[in-house]
């Protein structure tokens, strides 16, 4: 994992038209976008196609970027597939309900065999994100699977820090009350 | 039932999540895409916004040498379309469509001649190009834009006479007496014009009174307070006289008899003048005849010999003094035996009177008052 100052040298040198940095940045964020889509996309190729998505939007607003003291690069390319996911949402509610696709298995998972017990983890933290509402999910993938700040995720996601704790709380409350469904 | 599942039990399900990996063959698939596009975005130049700069190919307006052209292009461009229009517009002619432009910048002109010979002269070069113009016309028979060109050159010779006279009437105030030799050229032209103009003018009367009248003369001698009249009109002739050589009885009196009109008759009657003396009545009517000046245009105090050079101011006691006449031109010297008892009419006639071939005055002098332009 880089650190945010090798992410800036890197963003730097894409700015001043180095494709390797592209490539660079892409190759760090690659995989945390693409999960930031899995459970929310209506599969695999979906996932991918707005991993892809973010990242061309990210070459397009790039000269625009400026480094921030308080925001990392991270940040800003977290809002893009935020923006990404809101409007694939507005797209796919014209097509499909979401919730109907609860129970389908990401074809992905299927061909790694040796990741079993993994598997079964992410199976459960699946069904748990599948069920929470998309700012539920959005926070809780943000602040505890991606880690970022409180203030960090307000960013991404247009709000205060005071509704990102709120969120959070009613988040995790949601979670423990689907658990504890499961269990019974 | 269990109730007391933690965060970090929710956090270690979660975080599962991290060992997915986009997989090597979409993973590739998207870097080539990104690549591709970032390159092409770059050739195109829509990686803009300062940053990218170094290999970003820029616009030929954006470079730094020529924007500050950019308002010099468009100021000559306007400058070039504006010279070409007004160049263009130089050899129209009344009618056409660019006469308007021509016209504007003759005034643009004038409003730029500082000087009143300036402007004289400005005026005279108005009224020679309509003179020219007005020749095309007629010759292409369109009588209308040809008045309108007649109209126009004969505004702009009031206008250049009444600048003269301005001028003069300066030069007198500062006690000089001889005006500028240009001012005297442009003078010399201005009369030359004129006289073309009142030639061209009777040459019209007599050509549409010989379609409506016949072949039409007249012929007016005036000798010792009396008019020998000779007309011919309509086919029939008429040989009279006239105890008076006042025009206006003149003029009238051959109105009734040929019934052309009075305007007519003035453009072409010619007054042979025999006799000068006591001929103050004669000149009084000639001023009132020919160029409709106030009254205040014959007043003595104006001090009109001033008007012109040449102007010979004879007082003399002893009596009349016959003068030469000329057919085309008149110069009399009005050499007045009467005391005094009317001094407007002294002063009047102590003018030398330039009188046309028609008998016509050119006064305008007397009628100039400062600031007054007629276009």
């Amino acid at each position: 994992m880089l650190q945010e100052g090798e992410i800036q040298k890197l963003v730097a040198r894409a700015q001043s038209g180095r494709s390797d940095s592209i490539s660079g940045i892409y190759e760090v964020f690659k995989d945390r976008i693409y999960r930031f889509f899995l459970f929310r996309s209506e599969n695999r190729e979906t996932a991918e196609d707005l991993t892809q998505s973010v990242f061309l939007e990210m070459i397009r607003s790039l000269p625009r970027y400026k480094e921030q003291s308080n925001a990392k690069f991270s940040t800003w390319l977290f809002q893009i597939a935020r923006f990404r996911l809101i409007d694939y949402y507005r797209k796919a509610r014209k097509k499909v309900n979401l919730d109907d696709l609860e129970g389908e298995r990401h074809p992905s998972l299927t061909t790694e065999p040796e990741e079993v017990a993994i598997d079964t983890r992410y199976e459960a933290a699946r069904k748990i994100l599948k069920e929470l509402p998309e700012k539920y999910q959005t926070v809780i993938h943000l602040t505890i699977i991606e880690e970022f700040s409180l203030a960090e995720t307000a960013k991404i996601m247009s709000i205060t820090i005071i509704n990102v704790r709120v969120l959070k709380f009613r988040a995790l409350k949601k979670i423990r009350l689907i658990m504890e469904q499961d269990e019974k | 039932m269990k109730n007391n599942i933690t965060n970090e039990e929710i956090k270690k399900i979660l975080e599962s999540v991290n060992n997915i990996r986009l997989d090597q063959a979409p993973a590739q698939r998207i870097k080539g895409v990104l690549l591709s596009q970032f390159e092409n975005l770059e050739n195109q130049g829509d990686l803009k916004n300062n940053h990218f700069n170094e290999n970003r190919k820029v616009s030929i307006f954006n470079s730094l040498m020529l924007k500050p052209m950019i308002p010099i292009l468009i100021a000559l461009i306007i400058f070039a379309g504006t010279t070409g229009t007004v160049v263009a517009a130089e050899n129209s002619k009344p009618g056409d469509a660019l006469f308007g432009v021509e016209r504007a910048w003759e005034q643009t002109q004038l409003n730029f001649s500082l000087s009143d010979e300036a402007k004289a002269e400005r005026w005279l070069k108005i009224a020679q190009e309509r003179e020219q113009e007005q020749k095309a016309l007629l010759i292409s028979n369109q009588t209308d834009e040809a008045n309108t060109a007649e109209g126009i050159a004969s505004n702009a010779l009031q206008n250049a006479q009444e600048v003269i006279a301005r001028v003069k009437a300066k030069h007198e105030e500062n006690g000089r007496e001889q005006a500028s030799e240009s001012l005297n050229k442009v003078e010399h032209k201005l009369q030359e014009l004129s006289d073309r103009f009142e030639e061209r003018k009777r040459e019209q009367t007599e050509r549409r009174l010989e379609n409506e009248f016949g072949s039409t003369d007249l012929e007016v001698e005036v000798e010792d307070g009396q008019a020998r009249i000779n007309l011919e009109a309509g086919g029939k002739k008429y040989e009279y006289s006239l105890e008076t050589s006042d025009t206006q009885e003149i003029v009238d009196s051959i109105q009734e008899k040929t019934g052309i009109s009075t305007e007519d008759v003035r453009t072409l009657i010619k007054i042979d003048n025999h006799s000068n003396s006591d001929n103050s009545s004669d000149n009084a009517a000639n001023d009132e005849s020919n160029t409709n000046q106030s009254p205040d245009s014959v007043d003595g105090s104006q001090g009109d010999d001033s008007a012109d050079d040449s102007s010979q101011n004879i007082n003399d006691d002893s009596s009349g003094q016959d003068q030469p006449d000329s057919e085309n031109t008149n110069s009399n010297e009005n050499i007045n035996d009467d005391q005094g008892d009317n001094g407007t009419e002294d002063s009047a006639n102590e003018n030398e009177n330039r009188n046309t071939n028609q008998g016509q005055q050119q006064n305008s002098e007397d009628e100039v008052t400062e600031g007054q332009s007629r276009d």
